[in-house]
C-alpha cells in the first residue's frame, strides 16, 4: 500500500514537474504578450458598470491597480532607457505613457466608483502632461459627480494655472470658493488673476496641494515641488550674496567659511562648517570656474532638478 | 405511541406524547440545517475569506498607493457577497433534494411536520448559517481596517456595518430564491435558475429605463412585468459608497428590509405551495 502512495507521488510531481517544463519551452517559442495593463480597457466603461453585478468597487480598484502598474512600467523603461527619471517629482512630466490608454484607464475608474476622488487628484498631476483637455474632462466630470467635494476645484484649477490659462484658474477656485468658508480659495483666485506668474503664487499653490492631497503620491510630489521652489529662492539668495562678496573683494571666495556671516545675515540655514544647507538638508556646493562662481545642488541632494 | 406514567406510577398506553408547538418544529428543524452546514464544512470558506484579507492587508500598503483601505473594504465585503451567495444558491438547491435522495424526507414527514414547516426550518437554519458567516466576515474586515488605518477607521465601520446588513438581506432572498427552485426542480435547474437570478437581479434597474424607449405597449409592459416580477437586487449594493465611508441612510436601510421581507414571504409562500402538490411516491 505505501509502495503504491509513493509511486503515486512520483507519478504526481513528475507530471507536475514536465507541466512546468513544457510551459517554459512553449513560452519560449512565442512572443512575449504585452502585459494586460499596457492596453486599453477593451468594455465602454458603463458597460462595465453595468456587468459589475454590484462589485463596481472591486472592478475600479482592479483598474486602480493595473494604472499603477502600468505607470511604474513606463517610468522604469525611461530609466532604462537612460533619462534621469524621478519618479516622485516628475510625476508631471511623464511623457512616456500612452495617452489613450490612460485616458481610458481613468475613465472606466472614475465610471465605475465616481467618488474616488484619489483618482481624480491623480488625474490632475499626471494626466496634463500627455492631454491637458481630457484632465479638464475628467476633473469636471469628477465636480459634477462629486458636489460637495469642494477641493476637486483647487485640482481643476491647478490644470488651468499650469498650461498658462489663469483666468479659467481663477473662475474654478471662485467655484470652489462658493462652497466652502474658507476665504483662501478666493485669495487664490485673486492672486492668480492678478501675478498668475508669481513664484508666490506657484509656492501657495503647492502647498494648497500638499495640504490637500489625499493620495500619499501626489502629497510626496506636491512637498519636493514646494522643495525645489524653495531652493530656487535660496540659490537666488545666495548668488546675491556672492555678487556682493565679489564686488567688495573683486574676487570669488575661496570656501563658504568667507560668507557664512553673510549667508546667516540673509536668513539662509547655514552648516557650522560653513556651506548653507539645501531644503532637503544636503549642503549646496560652490562652483569656482575662470569665469567667476555659482552655486548649485550637492550630488547627494534630493532636491528635484527641474 | 409512547407509555408514559402518572404521579401513582401507573402505566397508561392511551396517552399520547405532547406534539410539540409549530414554532418549535420550526427551530428544531432549522437547527438541525445549521448542524448540518457545519458538518458539511460550508463555514471552511471563513478560513479562504481570512487568508485573502490577510494577503491583501499586507501587500495592497505599497502596491495600491495608499488607497489599501478603501481596496479593503471593497474587497472584504465582495467576497462577502460572493461567497455568501454561493452558499446561498449551492447549499439552498440541495436543502430539498438531499433529504428526499437520502429517503430522510420520509421519516420527517411520519412525525406530526408539515410542508410548510419544513420549508421554513430549511430556509431559517440556512438564513442562521449565514448569518455567522457574515457576522464572521464582517469582524475580520473591521480587524484588518484597525491594523491599516488604526486612526480614522470609526468612519468606515459606521458604514461598513449597515452595508453587511444589506448583503445579508440579499443573501436571505437568494436562499428564498433557491430554495423556490428546489421546491419543484432538480438541483442543476435550482442553481442555474437561482444563479439567473442573481445576475438578472443586478438588472433590473435597467430594465425600467429600457422600458422608457419603447413605444410600443406590449413591450413597454413586459418590461415593466420582468422589472417588478424579479427582485431588484442593486436595492442592497451598496459596497461601493461603504469603501468611501458613505453608509446607507437608515430609510433606505428600512426600505430595503421591508422589500426583502416582501420577497422572502412571496418566494417562501410559492415555495411551499409548489411543494405541497409535489409526489414524493
Amino acid at each position: 500500500m505505501r509502495a503504491r502512495e509513493g509511486a503515486l507521488v512520483l507519478v504526481l510531481v513528475l507530471g507536475f514537474a514536465g507541466a512546468v517544463g513544457m510551459a517554459r519551452a512553449l513560452d519560449a517559442g512565442r512572443p512575449t504578450l504585452r502585459a494586460v495593463a499596457d492596453e486599453a480597457p477593451y468594455l465602454a466603461p458603463e458597460t462595465a458598470r453595468r456587468l459589475a453585478l454590484g462589485f463596481e468597487g472591486l472592478a475600479a480598484d482592479w483598474y486602480w491597480l493595473s494604472m499603477l502598474q502600468y505607470i511604474g512600467r513606463r517610468i522604469e523603461e525611461s530609466r532604462a532607457a537612460g533619462a534621469a527619471v524621478d519618479q516622485a517629482v516628475q510625476l508631471d512630466r511623464i511623457k512616456s505613457v500612452d495617452p489613450r490608454v490612460l485616458r481610458r484607464l481613468l475613465d472606466m475608474i472614475t465610471t465605475l466608483d465616481p467618488r474616488f476622488t484619489a483618482v481624480y487628484e491623480f488625474a490632475a498631476v499626471v494626466l496634463p502632461a500627455v492631454d491637458a483637455e481630457a484632465a479638464i474632462t475628467l476633473l469636471e466630470k469628477g465636480i459634477r459627480e462629486n458636489p460637495d467635494q469642494w477641493y476637486l476645484h483647487q485640482q481643476l484649477a491647478y490644470i488651468f494655472w499650469q498650461r498658462g490659462d489663469n483666468l479659467a484658474a481663477a473662475d474654478a477656485f471662485r467655484r470652489g470658493a462658493n462652497m466652502t468658508t474658507a476665504r483662501w480659495m478666493e485669495h487664490m483666485a485673486d492672486n492668480i488673476e492678478a501675478k498668475g506668474d508669481d513664484p508666490q503664487v506657484a509656492r501657495a499653490m503647492y502647498a494648497r496641494m500638499y495640504e490637500q492631497a489625499q493620495d500619499e503620491q501626489v502629497k510626496e510630489w506636491a512637498r519636493r515641488r514646494l522643495m525645489e521652489l524653495q531652493s530656487l529662492e535660496e540659490r537666488r539668495a545666495i548668488r546675491g550674496v556672492l555678487s556682493a562678496f565679489i564686488s567688495a573683494q573683486q574676487r570669488c571666495p575661496r570656501d563658504w567659511t568667507e560668507v557664512a556671516p553673510a549667508l546667516a545675515r540673509a536668513g539662509l540655514p547655514v552648516s557650522p562648517l560653513g556651506p548653507p544647507l539645501d531644503p532637503s538638508g544636503a549642503p549646496y556646493m560652490l562652483v569656482l570656474s575662470p569665469l567667476g562662481c555659482d552655486v548649485t545642488l550637492h550630488p547627494v541632494s534630493t532636491v528635484p532638478r527641474g | 405511541m409512547l407509555a408514559t406514567t402518572d404521579a401513582a406510577g401507573t402505566l397508561d398506553l392511551t396517552q399520547a406524547p405532547p406534539v410539540p408547538s409549530s414554532r418549535r418544529r420550526v427551530a428544531a428543524i432549522a437547527r438541525n440545517t445549521f448542524r448540518e452546514a457545519v458538518r458539511d464544512r460550508v463555514l471552511y470558506n471563513l478560513v479562504l475569506f481570512v487568508l485573502l484579507l490577510s494577503v491583501s492587508a499586507i501587500f495592497l500598503g505599497a502596491a495600491s498607493a495608499s488607497q489599501d483601505a478603501k481596496i479593503i473594504v471593497d474587497l472584504g465585503l465582495s467576497a462577502m457577497l460572493l461567497f455568501g451567495a454561493f452558499i446561498a444558491i449551492f447549499v439552498g438547491v440541495g436543502l430539498v433534494w438531499k433529504e428526499i435522495e437520502r429517503r430522510t424526507l420520509y421519516a420527517i414527514f411520519a412525525k406530526p411536520v408539515g410542508r410548510g414547516e419544513f420549508l421554513l426550518g430549511k430556509y431559517l437554519g440556512l438564513c442562521l448559517t449565514l448569518a455567522v458567516n457574515v457576522v464572521v466576515m464582517g469582524a475580520g474586515v473591521s480587524l484588518v481596517l484597525f491594523y491599516v488605518v488604526s486612526r480614522g477607521a470609526a468612519p468606515l465601520l459606521a458604514a461598513l456595518w449597515p452595508t453587511i446588513a444589506l448583503i445579508y438581506l440579499e443573501l436571505s432572498l437568494l436562499t428564498a430564491v433557491a430554495l423556490l427552485f428546489s421546491s419543484f426542480s432538480s438541483p442543476v435547474f435550482s442553481a442555474f435558475g437561482s444563479v439567473a437570478v442573481f445576475v438578472i437581479g443586478h438588472f433590473t434597474a435597467d430594465l425600467k429605463g429600457f422600458a422608457t424607449l419603447f413605444d410600443a405597449t406590449a413591450a413597454k409592459g413586459l418590461l415593466l412585468a420582468l422589472y417588478y416580477g424579479l427582485p431588484n437586487l442593486s436595492t442592497f449594493s451598496r459596497i461601493t459608497p461603504a469603501a468611501h465611508a458613505i453608509a446607507p441612510p437608515a430609510a433606505h436601510v428600512l426600505g430595503a428590509l421591508a422589500y426583502a421581507v416582501a420577497w422572502d414571504v412571496a418566494l417562501l409562500a410559492a415555495a411551499v405551495l409548489l411543494f405541497a402538490r409535489r409526489d414524493f411516491k
